[in-house]
């Protein structure tokens, strides 16, 4: 369903993806790992449009994506949630207001069903009677969830998390791992985790895929992975084993 | 009602003396710190090179402009008053060096040299590197406080003297070009209504005004909250707070300059 | 040097395009009422004291400096409307862009640039919505409009204060002080102040919201954004000051030799 064919993307002099090429199929759990700086998150904004590739291809349900004009993206937005790195959640707006935004914009429900929606995403992270409070007034990883909240809660087919888990405790991590496998498992999602936590991708991912230096340079499911002889990925393996 | 609003009064009285204090007690230590030992020659010298050698092109190209924005609009002040406008250098270059040299430069460094000493140590502070230096013995406000303020105080006066005269001569450019004033007729209109302790003063006004920028960057930027938004909140509030201060010790200064007059 | 020259050109340039999106949003889609309103009111808010206060001495500083030069000449009686005069064609729409880059150029730039860093801004366009409609178009109106009533505000209170010093400094009293201003404070200087004023909040609202729309970097990016913010609105202002300085005259040679 979705397809990256030969993904160029450089900034200045700096090639960040040198000719990226895979397919995800409906309802897998893939992740994409790889250590910081190469271009893993970079990758996820490419498709939905907060970043143009300079090369290649990106097919989404049959649609070449990449020369869409930012209207035409509104349309895969509806269908691609992002979850960022950060909560990035409005911090001027209540956790109520931050999740029905999208519902409003995006979807143009009326108040009533917004309200059932944003009652209904927050009960699918575990979070409820903190509608009425703001961002800060909650712990980060509540934060986080919310913002989860807020991207589930327009139904989306495709989720996108872009490290999920950094900075947060180990409690907290397995908490929120758990949750995005409940969730595509629930929604009957297609996810793409960006993480570089080896642990939780051999545990929950469905595929994986190694990016080094804006290349894959290995691909397989979790026991595939785990015999694998290249370098980078027995230095990860050798972190979790440790 | 009413208890509330008193509340809420007494409350930010509260917290603006304290400001106020905490300040002084910067001000103070800065004092004391720069006269004890080590002295950060090397670092001065940094800080000067930073506060005056790097702000010099920009300072210079501003009062240029301002000097032809000056003698562009007192040539037309003058032609409505008196109906000619042979005054017009006189008028200007006393604008210019009892207030818009001094003024120009010290407002510049307040968002040049000001701010990125409030974003940096508001960095240094958000990132616990102030804390570090403590560990390692190391006093921060003699550290980071008192070379910003000596290079600030010598930087400003070196170039609001030198904004001074370029800015005359921008000026002179200008009225020969656009007015037709020969230089001998400027420079005798010009003396007519300016004297060498006019440039003194617009020295000491520099040093006042390069004293302010320092202390209060600094004190903004040790009170730094941690985040992304509490350094730029720092930096605001720090530029906000210099560029009244100017204005009013500029007042003060300009008042107690006109009795030698 | 080519290194220095290229970032200033490209800066420039992303500059004028970022202004020309502004526009264009502004033509195509609108943003909503409340926003606008609520930015103005903030805005205004934001910065009454400052500019209430710096206006206020202003008006006093430019009355020292008149007075002791109109007692030589015998115009003592000249000094309101002079002082009046300067301060509402030129001195005060610059305090006004001073005050405004320190106060709300730096705030908005350092808001946006939170917003940037932390991904929010990302967020919103994720969220179906334009960040430049949403944030950005009511942001820079609210400095635009909002900048016409500090103007009038610092006008106010610089009068106030020309006042206050001439009796006490110079001995002219109140009357005196207003009767010259409305011969010398002609329509044309009303108009050239207000340009002036306009020009300068474009200028600025234009800067700080392209320099915090473009903040990278984490907390540190932020501060350096707000930075930049404050030196290139003071020169692009003090350019523009020229700018317009040089235009009203030429019109109003143009005018009088039509004349």
């Amino acid at each position: 369903m979705i397809e990256f064919k030969n993904l160029v993307k450089t900034f200045g002099t700096r090639t960040v993806l040198k000719g990226v090429s895979f397919a995800i199929a409906q309802g897998e759990i893939l992740f994409i790992l790889g250590t910081s700086g190469t271009g893993k998150s970079v990758l996820l904004k490419n498709l939905v449009g907060l970043m143009r590739p300079d090369g290649g291809e990106i097919w989404i349900d049959g649609e070449e994506t990449s020369r869409f004009s930012e209207d035409e993206y509104l349309r895969v937005r509806r269908k691609v949630g992002m979850v960022f790195q950060q909560p990035a959640l409005f911090d001027s707006f209540t956790v109520f207001d931050n999740i029905a935004f999208g519902l409003r914009r995006l979807e143009k429900l009326p108040e009533d069903q917004i309200r059932e929606r944003v009652r209904e995403a927050l009960g699918a992270v575990h979070l409820a009677g903190v509608e009425e409070k703001y961002p800060p007034q909650l712990s980060y990883g509540m934060q986080k969830r919310v913002s989860l909240a807020r991207t589930v809660a327009l139904r989306p087919q495709v989720l996108l998390f872009d490290e999920p888990t950094t900075g947060l405790d180990p409690v907290t991590t397995t908490a929120v791992n758990q949750l995005i496998q409940e969730l595509s498992r629930k929604l009957k999602t297609t996810s793409i985790v960006v993480s570089h936590d080896m642990n939780c991708a051999l545990s929950i991912a469905d595929r994986i895929l190694v990016l080094d230096q804006g290349q894959i340079v290995d691909q397989g499911t979790p026991g595939e992975l785990k015999k694998s002889q290249v370098p980078l990925v027995r230095d990860f393996l050798a972190e979790v084993l440790a | 009602m009413m208890v509330a609003a008193l509340e809420k009064l007494g409350g930010g009285l509260t917290v603006g003396s304290k400001a106020v204090s905490e300040f002084i007690v910067l001000v103070a230590e800065t004092m004391s710190e720069m006269l004890r030992p080590p002295f950060r020659w090397r670092d001065w010298l940094r800080q000067l090179h930073f506060v005056a050698n790097q702000s010099l092109p920009i300072v210079l190209f501003c009062v240029c402009f301002a000097a032809m924005v000056t003698i562009l609009e007192s040539s037309f002040h003058m032609k409505m008053v008196i109906q000619n406008d042979s005054m017009v250098p006189g008028f200007a270059s006393m604008l210019i060096l009892r207030e818009l040299a001094a003024v120009v430069t010290a407002l510049l460094l307040t968002s040049r040299v000001g701010a990125g000493m409030t974003a940096e140590v508001g960095t240094m502070k958000i990132t616990e590197q102030i804390e570090a230096l403590q560990m390692l013995g190391i006093r921060p406000v003699q550290f980071l406080v008192v070379p910003r303020l000596i290079a600030c105080v010598l930087g400003a006066t070196i170039l609001t003297l030198l904004a001074s005269l370029v800015c005359l001569w921008a000026a002179q450019l200008v009225s020969e070009f656009y007015l037709g004033f020969t230089p001998a007729l400027f420079l005798t209109a010009m003396r007519r209504f300016v004297s060498f302790q006019d440039l003194l003063f617009a020295g000491i006004k520099g040093a006042c005004f390069g004293a302010v920028i320092p202390l209060v960057s600094c004190y903004f930027g040790f009170r730094c909250q941690s985040g992304a938004e509490g350094v730029g909140a720092a930096t605001t509030r720090s530029v906000v707070t210099s560029s009244v201060a100017i204005i009013v010790i500029d007042f003060v200064l300009s008042f107690l300059f006109s009795f030698t007059y | 040097m080519t290194k220095v020259a290229s970032s200033l050109l490209t800066d420039i340039g992303g500059c004028v395009l970022f202004f020309k999106d502004i526009m264009r949003t502004l033509i195509r889609k609108p943003c909503r009422r409340v926003d606008f309103f609520d930015q103005v009111w903030k805005v205004t808010v934001q910065s009454v004291s400052t500019t209430g206060m710096a206006g206020f001495f202003v008006g006093a500083i430019m009355t020292v400096q008149f007075a002791l030069q109109m007692k030589e000449f015998g115009a003592l009686g000249f000094l309101g409307g002079l002082a009046t005069s300067a301060t509402v064609r030129e001195v005060g729409p610059l305090l006004i862009a001073f005050m405004l880059s320190g106060k709300v150029g730096a705030f908005t730039s350092a808001e946006l640039g939170t917003m940037r860093v932390t991904e929010q801004i990302d967020a919103i366009r994720c969220l179906g919505a334009d960040p430049l409609q949403e944030m950005i178009l009511p942001r820079f109106l609210g400095i635009v409009v909002s900048s016409f009533f500090l103007l009038t505000l610092g006008l106010i209170m610089s009068i106030f204060g020309g006042m206050i010093m001439g009796a006490a400094f110079a001995g002219v009293n109140f009357e005196e002080y207003l009767r010259h201003i409305p011969t010398i404070v002609t329509l044309p200087s009303v108009l050239n102040g207000i340009v002036k004023c306009f020009v300068f909040a474009l200028v600025l609202a234009t800067i700080c919201t392209y320099k915090g729309f473009t903040a990278t970097g984490g907390a540190k990016g932020v501060g350096q954004a707000v930075v930049k913010t404050a030196v290139s609105t003071m020169v692009c202002i003090v350019i523009f000051d020229w700018l317009t300085s040089f235009l009203s005259d030429i019109t109003v040679r143009v005018v009088l030799g039509a004349q």
